[in-house]
C-alpha cells in the first residue's frame, strides 16, 4: 500500500461513473486514499465552495478534519486526478512517447463523452431523445472497435490509463446488454470482448460498491425512463414499480410515448 | 515534423492551441473548415467531429484541445507546465475549468428565452467567482504565461465581442480578472492566433442567432 506523505481524500457520489475510474486507479496502484461520499441531491455547502465546477470527483490533499479546505489543495476533473495518481506510483499507465501519450489521453477524453451520452441514454424520458442517444452511443462504440487491436486491452496485453477510463462505460454496458435482444457481440466483437476484460479487472470490481448494479437500476426506475419501459417489456411485465401501469394513458401522455412504440423498442437495440 | 491544425475561424478551442504554438515558436500549417458543412475526411478523422484536431506528420490525428496543448508543450523546452505532479495536476484542472467557459458563452449567445439567458449569465458569474482567487499575479502562475493561461485567452477574446450586447460589465467586480484579460490579450502570440475578421464574424453569428441577448430590453 502506498501512503502519500499528505492525507488524500476523494469526494464522490455513490454511483458516479467518473469517480469509479479514480477508485479503480487507487485500487490498481494500491494508494491509500480515504473515500468520502456525499449526496448528489444534497451537496454540502463546503463542497460547492471548494469544487470549482460543483462536480465530483474532487481530490482533497491535506488534512480534512477542518471544515474549510484551502482551494489550493483541491484537484478536480477525473482525468486530471487519474493522471496525478498515475504519476504518484510507478510504473505509469501512460506511454512515455509524446505522440502515443497524446493519442491515449485523447482516447481518455473521448471516454468522458461516451459516459455522458450513456447517461443521456439511460435517463432519457422521451423517445426521440432515447433513440438519438442510442444511435450516438453505438457510433461511439463503432469508433472504439476501430481502435482495438490484438491483445486483451486497448494497447495490447498491458493495461493502460485508457482501459481504466472506459471502466464505467463497460460496467453500464454489461448491465444492460443481457436484457436486450441485440446483435452487439456479432457487430462489435472486439468491443464485446474488451467489455468483459475491463469489467473483470479486480481493480474495477473493487472500485464499485457491491450493490452498484442495484443502485443504478433503482436510479433509472425512479426516473421512469424510456429504457426502464424496455426492461419491463422484456421481462413480460406491464406493471412497473410504484404502481405505474404501462397501459395507462396518463402515464403514456406523461412520457410522450405510445405503448406500441415502446413494444417496438423491444427490438430497437437490434440496431446495435 | 509537420503539424497541421484543423480549425474553424472563431473557434475558442482552436485559438488556445494556436496561441500556444505561436508562443512556443513552433511552425504549423492551418486549415480552416466550414463547421456547418464538415468535409467527409474530417468526420472520419475527428472522433467527436470537433475542432481543433492536430495532424502530426500527415498520419497521427490528435484531438481534444487540452491534449493537444500538452503535446505541443512536449515539443520544445522550456516546458510551460509545472514540474511538481500536484502543481501540474492543478494547472491541468484549471485548463479543464477554462474549457467549460466557452461553452457557457456559447449558451449565452444562443439562449432564446429570458430564463435560459439569465441561467447562463448566472453560470458565467459563478465561473468568474471561482477564477478570481486564482489570479494573484500577472498570469496564473507568476509573471510569465504558462500553458493554462492560453486556455483562458479565448474566454476574453469572445467576451470583448459580446460585451456591447450585455447590460452589465461582469468583470467590474473583479479588477484582477480584468487586468489578467488585458495581460493575455496583450500577448503577441494570442493576437496572432485571432483571425483578422474575428470580431465581425462573431458579431455576425450573434446577430444571426438572434437570441435573447439581442432582444433584451
Amino acid at each position: 500500500m502506498f501512503r502519500p506523505n499528505v492525507k488524500h481524500t476523494l469526494v464522490t457520489f455513490q454511483i458516479c461513473p467518473f469517480c469509479i475510474r479514480v477508485k479503480a486507479i487507487m485500487h490498481l496502484k494500491q494508494i491509500d486514499i480515504e473515500v468520502k461520499y456525499i449526496e448528489i441531491a444534497n451537496k454540502p455547502d463546503w463542497f460547492l465552495e471548494k469544487s470549482p465546477l460543483g462536480k465530483v470527483p474532487i481530490l482533497i490533499i491535506g488534512d480534512n478534519s477542518k471544515i474549510i479546505f484551502n482551494l489550493k489543495v483541491v484537484l478536480f476533473e477525473s482525468n486530471v486526478i487519474m493522471e496525478y495518481l498515475d504519476e504518484l506510483v510507478k510504473p505509469q499507465l501512460l506511454p512515455g512517447n509524446p505522440v502515443e501519450k497524446a493519442v491515449d489521453r485523447a482516447r481518455c477524453e473521448f471516454a468522458n463523452e461516451v459516459i455522458k451520452v450513456f447517461h443521456q441514454f439511460a435517463f432519457a424520458c422521451e423517445q426521440d431523445k432515447f433513440f438519438k442517444s442510442r444511435d450516438l452511443l453505438f457510433k461511439y462504440f463503432e469508433k472504439i472497435e476501430t481502435w482495438l487491436q490484438d491483445g486483451k486491452y486497448m494497447n495490447g496485453n498491458d493495461l493502460s490509463l485508457v482501459d481504466i477510463s472506459y471502466s464505467p462505460v463497460f460496467l453500464s454496458l454489461s448491465l444492460i446488454l443481457p436484457t436486450f435482444n441485440c446483435e452487439f457481440q456479432k457487430k462489435l466483437p472486439k468491443t464485446y470482448e474488451y467489455c468483459k476484460a475491463i469489467v473483470n479487472l479486480p481493480c474495477v470490481q473493487k472500485a464499485k460498491r457491491a450493490d452498484y448494479e442495484q443502485l443504478v437500476l433503482n436510479g433509472i426506475r425512479q426516473c421512469n425512463t424510456f429504457i426502464c419501459l424496455t426492461f419491463f417489456l422484456e421481462l413480460g411485465k406491464d406493471q412497473l414499480v410504484d404502481g405505474y401501469n404501462l397501459r395507462n394513458s396518463e402515464f403514456q401522455k406523461q412520457f410522450k410515448i405510445s405503448f406500441n412504440a415502446a413494444s417496438k423498442n423491444r427490438i430497437s437495440l437490434n440496431r446495435w | 515534423m509537420s503539424l497541421k491544425l484543423v480549425s474553424y475561424n472563431i473557434c475558442p478551442y482552436v485559438l488556445r492551441v494556436a496561441a500556444a504554438l505561436n508562443f512556443k515558436q513552433i511552425k504549423y500549417d492551418i486549415e480552416f473548415i466550414d463547421i456547418e458543412n464538415k468535409p467527409e475526411w474530417f468526420a472520419q478523422a475527428s472522433p467527436l467531429e470537433k475542432v481543433p484536431i492536430l495532424i502530426v506528420d500527415g498520419t497521427k490525428v490528435l484531438f481534444e484541445s487540452n491534449v493537444i496543448l500538452d503535446y505541443i508543450d512536449s515539443l520544445s523546452l522550456p516546458s510551460l507546465q509545472p514540474q511538481d505532479p500536484f502543481e501540474r495536476g492543478l494547472a491541468r484542472a484549471k485548463q479543464e475549468f477554462a474549457g467549460e467557459v466557452p461553452t457557457n458563452i456559447h449558451n449565452i449567445i444562443y439562449a432564446q428565452t429570458k430564463e435560459k439567458f439569465q441561467e447562463n449569465i448566472a453560470d458565467f458569474n459563478w465561473y468568474l467567482d471561482k477564477l478570481s482567487p486564482w489570479i494573484q499575479h500577472k498570469f496564473l502562475l507568476g509573471d510569465e504565461p504558462r500553458l493554462a493561461d492560453f486556455s483562458f485567452a479565448s474566454i476574453f477574446t469572445s467576451l470583448n465581442v459580446i460585451q456591447p450586447f450585455l447590460k452589465e460589465d461582469h468583470l467590474q467586480k473583479y479588477p484582477n480578472i480584468k487586468q489578467y484579460a488585458l495581460n493575455l490579450l496583450a500577448l503577441e502570440s494570442v493576437q496572432r492566433a485571432i483571425v483578422p475578421q474575428y470580431s465581425e464574424l462573431l458579431t455576425q453569428t450573434i446577430k444571426t442567432v438572434n437570441g435573447y441577448i439581442i432582444r433584451q430590453e
